[in-house]
């Protein structure tokens, strides 16, 4: 345990820059649709970093309150190690204001927007048995599977345990 | 099993059924030519039996395929629009009324914001609420008209549904969420709106507010920009003609984020409503939605999901036995505590049989998560142990319950290994025991949320969305006597 520790302390210490943009992160201001096929592109370039795919709403507020945190733990960890996946429940018919939204509220959230049908259909690229509550967040860890799922607001000092316990 | 369980079933099924009504000759004709045959007649017995066979599983599927006919769905919103969360009810006269959030047109992005009272909120959601009928007789659901008065006032989510019911009058009683503006606050609010027709569906009258307007602004603790929300609705409507409604009120919300529950009562069949009551103070799931049933003379039963401890979403069921002028305490429907800060969107359905009321409810807690069913005695709502409705899922949501007599049914979606589907069940003994789950065989398609109602007639009516079309489809209990654990 003591090295993932040391780990995750180097990494809040250690960060020498803020976080830009990685190559795989798009423009914040704009929400990309994301189906199927772009989670599991997305999924599968990330492998080598611990992942934390968060699915949030508008209309969850425990979502919203939650997301600060989530972009705190962003703005700590390297972007070499640690990987933000949001995703945004809302239809994505509501592209248009939710990204007026998300740029009110959350101007740096990097996020995609679920572009299937419904939610089920994305989730169960990463839980065949999601069953429709929010927030829910998974962590994959740096081979890309799935460590944990984690659903309601949780703590940030909950999220650092799991990252840590996630191979950070 | 599935002879007696009228289905839509696939071509797939269907052309086996005209295969095999092919062999039907064939084999008949091979049959009397062997027994022609000296050396064949000892094989006689043993070409008819073969005959039998053939022709059993032949009748096998007139039997079905008839049953396609009566139970084939049909749509009832309109392929090129994006519909969700269907409810339905069925009038004296056998028609059957649904309505549903429209979206906007497929592929069109949603509209921008149609306020009762203008302004916006982040939490938006610019739908219309429609409705078409399906008259006996007809092949199909009537064009559909808008409720709302104004495109785009409906705060339409698939876990925001409407609710519909009809009266023994034939009246059609409609409560759904919309988009406003408190005047008090001048701040965006989601207020549910109560609207009905007293001619069959035709014309629907003006809607009212059913909420009083909130004085407070609680931007901060909902956030999103939406001030207030009364919402998350349910309507019964009893043999007098009573019409109740509940909501999910976020007046008196504190940063403990619990929502009150709210009642309103017509009792002319909703041409007045007494004032609204606050049934429930500040210690309800504020997302979890509510339902309602009627039962007898003066039964009425709400459900809500009780925050108790540590942020566990209990589930409870409160009993009137007089029409809804006082409320018993709530009773919860057991399970294991589930413990959740978020939006667990999870309503719990309920249906009454004599003396018996039943409840079914997801628990995100179970392992796997899925649906919960338990049934209390009316007169003292003490339930059973809860039992899985679905052992066999993976996960299962959404629940549906009617009744008719002792028979039961429940609809729900649910996965188990391959794509979601809709499945249900029926008990024809109240509840003591159910037929195995049956699935509606939907392939790949994109379905959920089941709503159920049923006939005068003594049918059972099936609605749900598919790849954001709502369908509809009649079921039919199967013979008594089948009963299996």
């Amino acid at each position: 345990m003591m090295r993932p520790i040391a780990r995750l302390l180097a990494a809040f210490t250690l960060a020498v820059a803020p976080v830009g943009l990685a190559s795989d992160q798009h423009d914040p201001g704009i929400l990309v649709p994301m189906d199927r096929d772009t989670l599991r592109g997305e999924l599968s370039s990330s492998e080598g970093r611990v992942v934390l795919v968060n699915l949030w709403a508008t209309w969850c507020t425990p979502c919203l309150r939650e997301i600060p945190d989530l972009l705190a733990l962003e703005a700590e960890l390297p972007a070499s190690d640690f990987r933000l996946l949001a995703i945004s429940m809302d239809d994505a018919y509501s592209e248009g204001w939710v990204t007026e939204f998300k740029g009110k509220h959350f101007p740096t959230l990097v996020s995609f927007i679920n572009a299937e049908l419904d939610m089920d259909t994305l989730v169960s690229v990463i839980d065949p048995v999601w069953n429709e509550t929010l927030p829910t967040s998974y962590i994959f860890n740096r081979e890309g599977e799935v460590v944990k799922k984690v659903q309601g607001k949780k703590p940030i000092a909950f999220f650092r345990e799991q990252l840590v316990a996630a191979g950070l | 099993m599935v002879a007696y369980h009228t289905q839509r079933l696939g071509r797939a099924q269907l052309s086996r059924g005209a295969r095999l009504l092919k062999r039907v000759p064939a084999a008949l004709l091979s049959a009397l030519n062997r027994a022609m045959q000296p050396e064949h007649r000892d094989s006689l017995k043993s070409s008819c039996s073969r005959f039998l066979t053939v022709a059993a599983a032949a009748m096998f599927s007139i039997v079905g395929a008839t049953a396609l006919h009566a139970a084939e769905s049909v749509s009832a919103s309109a392929a090129d629009r994006r519909a969700q969360a269907p409810a339905v009810a069925v009038t004296k006269d056998g028609t059957v009324h649904a309505i549903w959030f429209d979206k906007g047109a497929v592929g069109e992005a949603d509209r921008k914001g149609a306020h009762v009272g203008g302004g916006r909120h982040s939490h938006q959601a610019f739908a219309d609420l429609r409705y078409a009928r399906w008259v006996p007789g007809e092949a199909g659901f009537s064009e559909s008209i808008r409720i709302n008065p104004e495109p785009g006032q409906v705060w339409g989510f698939s876990i925001s549904r409407p609710v519909i019911a009809a009266d023994s009058e034939g009246r059609i009683h409609i409560v759904y969420p919309g988009n406003g503006t408190s005047p008090k606050t001048g701040k965006s609010v989601a207020s549910s709106f109560y609207s009905r027709s007293i001619d069959g569906g035709q014309q629907f009258e003006e809607p009212i507010q059913l909420n009083g307007d909130p004085d407070e602004d609680l931007s901060a603790l909902i956030m999103g920009g939406l001030a207030q929300a009364q919402v998350f609705t349910a309507i019964a409507v009893s043999e007098q003609g009573a019409v109740h409604t509940f909501w999910l009120d976020t007046r008196g919300m504190t940063e403990s984020m619990r929502a009150a529950l709210y009642y309103r009562r017509s009792d002319d069949g909703g041409a007045r409503f007494e004032e609204e009551v606050r049934l429930q103070e500040n210690d309800q799931c504020p997302c979890c939605q509510v339902s309602a049933v009627t039962s007898g003379q003066s039964s009425l039963f709400v459900s809500a999901r009780q925050i108790t401890g540590d942020n566990i979403r209990t589930p409870t069921v409160m009993h009137s036995d007089d029409n809804g002028a006082s409320f018993g305490a709530p009773a919860e429907t057991g399970g294991t505590p589930w413990r959740l800060e978020g939006c667990p969107l999870k309503l719990t359905a309920m249906a009454t049989t004599p003396d018996t009321i039943h409840s079914l409810v997801h628990n995100g807690a179970e392992d796997p998560p899925g649906l919960l069913y338990a049934r209390s005695a009316q007169r003292d709502m003490r339930f059973l142990p809860p039992q899985k409705i679905h052992p066999e899922a993976a996960v299962s949501d959404s629940p549906a319950m009617v009744s008719i007599g002792d028979t039961l049914l429940a609809a729900w979606h649910a996965k188990v290994d391959g794509p979601r589907r809709i499945f249900y069940r029926f008990s024809l003994d109240g509840g003591e025991n159910f037929l195995p789950v049956q699935a509606l065989p939907t392939g790949e398609a994109s379905v959920g949320y089941p709503a159920l109602a049923t006939t005068p007639d003594g049918r059972f009516v099936l609605a749900w969305q598919e790849n954001e079309v709502i369908q509809v489809m009649y079921l039919d209990a199967p013979p008594q006597g089948v009963a299996l654990r």
